[in-house]
């Protein structure tokens, strides 16, 4: 069975604008993101960007989307959050410190923006120094290659690597013992990760040739919108009538 | 007579995937060259449902699909079922034959098959892919949302029968 390959899926709450109502929010939340698990791994980036939430609002999208990755609803997934304002920025981070959520913020959901996002939560001084070790050494790594990185003894990198696996702010891409785990940051630019290194050499080589990071084969659930939704609501509405 | 059946992910066909060919070397068209690496090396291992296409053995054609979810928040809150077309590759040889209603034809059959209710159907398809984008047309399958890098999502059903 090859390793899959952690993927990055954009996505939004398909409105702008002012968000006051708690209940509205939670229905754009769940169907923006039902809560079922993806098959393979994957980074969430949730663009909040031209949404004005209120602090009520904002927490019934950004709690208890954590707290479903967290307990592994959505399965392996790792959460950023596009967020320009730097007020609501802070509010998700402190919200993220009290419910330990792990996240990270971006600035807005372009590849290089993602890669810089900070990382959020409850993390010490060390966590943090081993998150920004990892993504300046090309986002992911293993624990012979860290402990070579930066002098430590095997047991304390491993001790470093898997704390932060298990509190959700890496992916951890299991190998047999002899080639050892991969553990990749979700904020890594995906041209960037060892394809080779896990078995998938070539996947995408095309399309990464050409520039392109739009992954025809990636099957994450959108929400559709104008003539899109029209066509697919008028689909819907015949077939459901036909058959009723 | 051409017939479809479900790969299997056994050396045969393995092999049969391996040496799949659709690409016609033009640099121009490296979207072709990105589906027959895909087909050559992942789509047994990528895509949840393979149906291959063989005339006496002879692989023609192979289609790949794999169940997800849109939503239509004006309509619905519920998203709704959908198949996701990951590809549809015709052998080189055969391009240009008028095979593309077959595959299409057995694509359908076998989603049909599979889940009765799930009857639309999304995918990619890039701009300049003209082929692809004139045989999707065909069966109803419209590109609606740019998504990026030249690529368009498209949209569709899955007919309720036989075309």
């Amino acid at each position: 069975m090859p390793v899959t390959f952690p993927s990055r899926s954009v996505m939004s709450l398909g409105m702008r604008g002012v968000l006051e109502d708690v209940g509205r929010a939670a229905a754009l939340r769940d169907t923006m993101l039902p809560p079922t698990a993806f098959q393979s791994p994957r980074t969430l980036v949730i663009n909040l960007e031209g949404v004005s939430p209120t602090a009520s609002a904002l927490r019934e999208v950004v709690v208890p989307l954590g707290q479903r990755i967290k307990g592994g609803t959505y399965g392996q997934v790792r959460l950023v959050i596009a967020v320009r304002d730097e007020g609501v920025a802070e509010i998700i981070d402190l919200l993220a410190l009290h419910y330990e959520l792990p996240l990270f913020l971006a600035r807005s959901t372009a590849s290089e923006d993602v890669t810089r996002a900070r990382p959020a939560g409850s993390l010490t001084n060390t966590e943090r120094g081993t998150l920004n070790d990892l993504i300046r050494a090309g986002g992911w790594s293993t624990v012979s290659a860290m402990s070579a990185r930066i002098g430590l003894e095997s047991s304390a990198a491993t001790n470093r690597l898997v704390g932060l696996e298990r509190k959700g702010y890496l992916y951890r891409m299991t190998r047999n013992r002899r080639a050892g785990d991969i553990f990749v940051d979700p904020r890594a630019d995906m041209q960037t990760l060892p394809f080779d290194e896990l078995g998938n050499e070539g996947l995408r080589s095309v399309l990464i040739d050409h520039g392109v990071t739009v992954d025809p084969y990636d099957r994450t659930p959108v929400d559709l919108e104008g003539d899109a939704a029209e066509r697919a609501a008028e689909i819907i509405q015949r077939r459901r009538g036909s058959s009723s | 007579m051409v017939g479809w059946r479900p790969a299997r992910d056994d050396e045969h066909d393995q092999d049969s995937l391996a040496r799949f060919c659709c690409w016609n070397s033009d640099p121009e068209c490296w979207w072709t060259l990105e589906v027959e690496n895909h087909i050559r090396g992942f789509v047994l291992s990528n895509s949840e449902n393979v149906v291959l296409f063989e005339d006496e053995g002879e692989l023609l054609a192979v289609s790949a699909f794999g169940r997800t979810t849109i939503g239509i928040p004006l309509v619905d809150p519920r998203h709704q079922p959908c198949w996701h077309v990951d590809l549809i590759a015709v052998t080189l040889e055969r391009q240009s034959r008028g095979l593309s209603r077959e595959v299409f034809a057995g694509t359908f059959e076998r989603m049909r098959e599979l889940d009765p209710q799930r009857f639309l159907i999304t995918g990619f398809i890039h701009e300049d892919n003209s082929a692809s984008l004139n045989a999707a047309r065909k069966f109803g399958i419209i590109p609606f949302t740019p998504v990026g890098d030249g690529y368009w999502r498209v949209l569709g059903e899955v007919p309720p029968h036989n075309l």
